[in-house]
């Protein structure tokens, strides 16, 4: 399907490369690189494979494109975002982005108005990639909140936090919940800023805000995961019994062939042939999703990414602590953002844990904008070195978020 | 102009990012 987003990403390309060939730029360092080449050699090797033995999808292709996007993205990205109000202008663009897909769901002709109790995520892709999608975005605005003076546009940034929120409700997804938590307890570890009782009643509102909107069934959905837990049957017995059938399967054809799994986009004809019984149709995870179908070949360069996405976002602010002018804001505004990415990065990866995002554009986001953080924190660093060998952690009151461990 | 015009199919880009479901022809018919 031709989307606006599509058409629109047509143009940047051809705008980007445009700059590229006209000024040219020295390639600026990024670690994932090599593993993004060698996950990306698994997928030809597994496309090579499949269609030698004449097992190819006939999504194949399709999946290509969905491939090819997310790469070049990830390009455009990294081309792109050179200063700190870039990396704002699209993390705003993309708030933007979250709020329109919110109003959609309650808005658009069908979707049964606030009250429905579908589950929805109107234009804003499927229920759980949405709310995946809105966490990633949410922690940012806080860095948005911070940046403007005018009263005017801080209400208007923290409207759009509450739409964020609202929006992750009406999708009622278990997932998401589970990521919010993982991202509220990282935040109390490693932000002790956030303790402020200003914030922590801003967050008891935003939770209260989110039940009273909360669909009909949203309790008894979510109720699921406490069944879950304690073991009880009936649940169990439900979607997410489905869910543990499909790891299964999935395990199983990842070890059916270690080195290149079942082959690019395979799983699906393979289940039905093997596993006729399953009723879930794509590993709802994205390290077996890759481990299935590409083997060891797609699977170790996939979770190096994963990892040093964490790390860069880590290693840029471990730059800007002990080597940026503490006292320069350009460093402590470049501190906070990358604390909150990492956050969001740390929803969208829990969330990834109970759904197949190997190839979302929310996640190929995170790892192009991870590499722009180092490079963003080691040019701060450069122009705005620390005077003495004394940093956030020598004793000054940090306020732009405390160092992490 | 040419880094404007970037930044500005950059916000574009963004702001559509997450609208998945989004085709032209669903535009029209919310019109």
């Amino acid at each position: 399907m031709i989307t606006p987003n599509k058409i629109i990403s047509f143009v940047l390309l051809v705008l980007v490369a445009g700059d590229w060939l006209l000024r040219g730029s020295r390639p600026r360092p990024d670690r994932k690189l090599p593993w993004i080449a060698g996950f990306y050699v698994s997928l030809v090797v597994g496309t090579v494979y499949v269609s030698a033995l004449g097992l190819a999808s006939e999504h194949l292709l399709f999946r290509w494109t969905t491939y090819a996007a997310v790469l070049i993205f990830y390009f455009i990205l990294r081309h792109t975002i050179r200063t700190v109000r870039d990396l704002d202008l699209f993390m705003i663009a993309l708030i933007v982005s979250g709020v329109i897909a919110t109003a959609s769901a309650v808005l658009l002709p069908g979707s049964g108005g606030i009250w429905s109790p579908e589950r929805r995520s109107g234009v804003g892709a499927g229920e759980n990639q949405a709310a995946a999608n809105l966490l990633m975005i949410l922690p940012f605005t806080y860095a948005l909140y911070l940046r403007y003076r005018s009263q005017v546009a801080k209400a208007l940034v923290a409207g759009a936090a509450v739409m964020l929120v609202f929006g992750m409700v009406l999708t009622v997804s278990r997932s998401a919940l589970l990521a919010a938590v993982a991202m509220g307890t990282l935040a109390l570890i490693r932000m002790p800023r956030i303790r402020d009782p200003r914030a922590i009643l801003a967050t008891a509102l935003l939770i209260a805000f989110g039940v009273w909107i909360a669909p009909a069934g949203y309790a008894a959905r979510l109720g699921q995961l406490f069944g879950f837990l304690e073991g009880s049957p009936v649940v169990y017995g439900g979607d997410l019994g489905a869910r543990a059938a499909v790891y299964k399967a999935a395990v199983e054809a990842f070890l059916s062939n270690p080195l290149l799994g079942v082959g690019t986009e395979r799983f699906v004809s393979w289940l039905h042939a093997t596993h006729p019984e399953v009723t879930l149709f794509v590993p709802h995870n994205v390290i077996l999703e890759v481990a299935s179908q590409e083997g060891l070949l797609g699977l170790v360069p996939f979770v190096a990414i994963l990892v040093l996405t964490f790390t860069d976002l880590d290693r840029a602010q471990k730059m800007l602590r002990l080597r940026g002018d503490p006292t320069d804001p350009l460093i402590r505004g470049l501190f906070l953002r990358c604390a909150l990415l990492q956050l969001g990065y740390v929803g969208i990866l829990v969330v990834g844990q109970f759904q197949p995002l190997a190839f979302s554009r929310g996640l190929w986001v995170m790892f192009a904008l991870s590499t722009v953080a180092v490079n963003l924190a080691r040019e701060a660093v450069r122009a705005s070195p620390a005077r003495e060998a004394r940093s956030f952690a020598g004793g000054h009151g940090a306020t732009g978020g405390e160092p992490s461990g | 102009m040419f880094s404007l015009l970037i930044r500005l199919a950059l916000f574009l880009a963004g702001s559509t990012m997450l609208l998945d479901q989004l085709a032209p022809m669903q535009l029209v018919g919310a019109m």
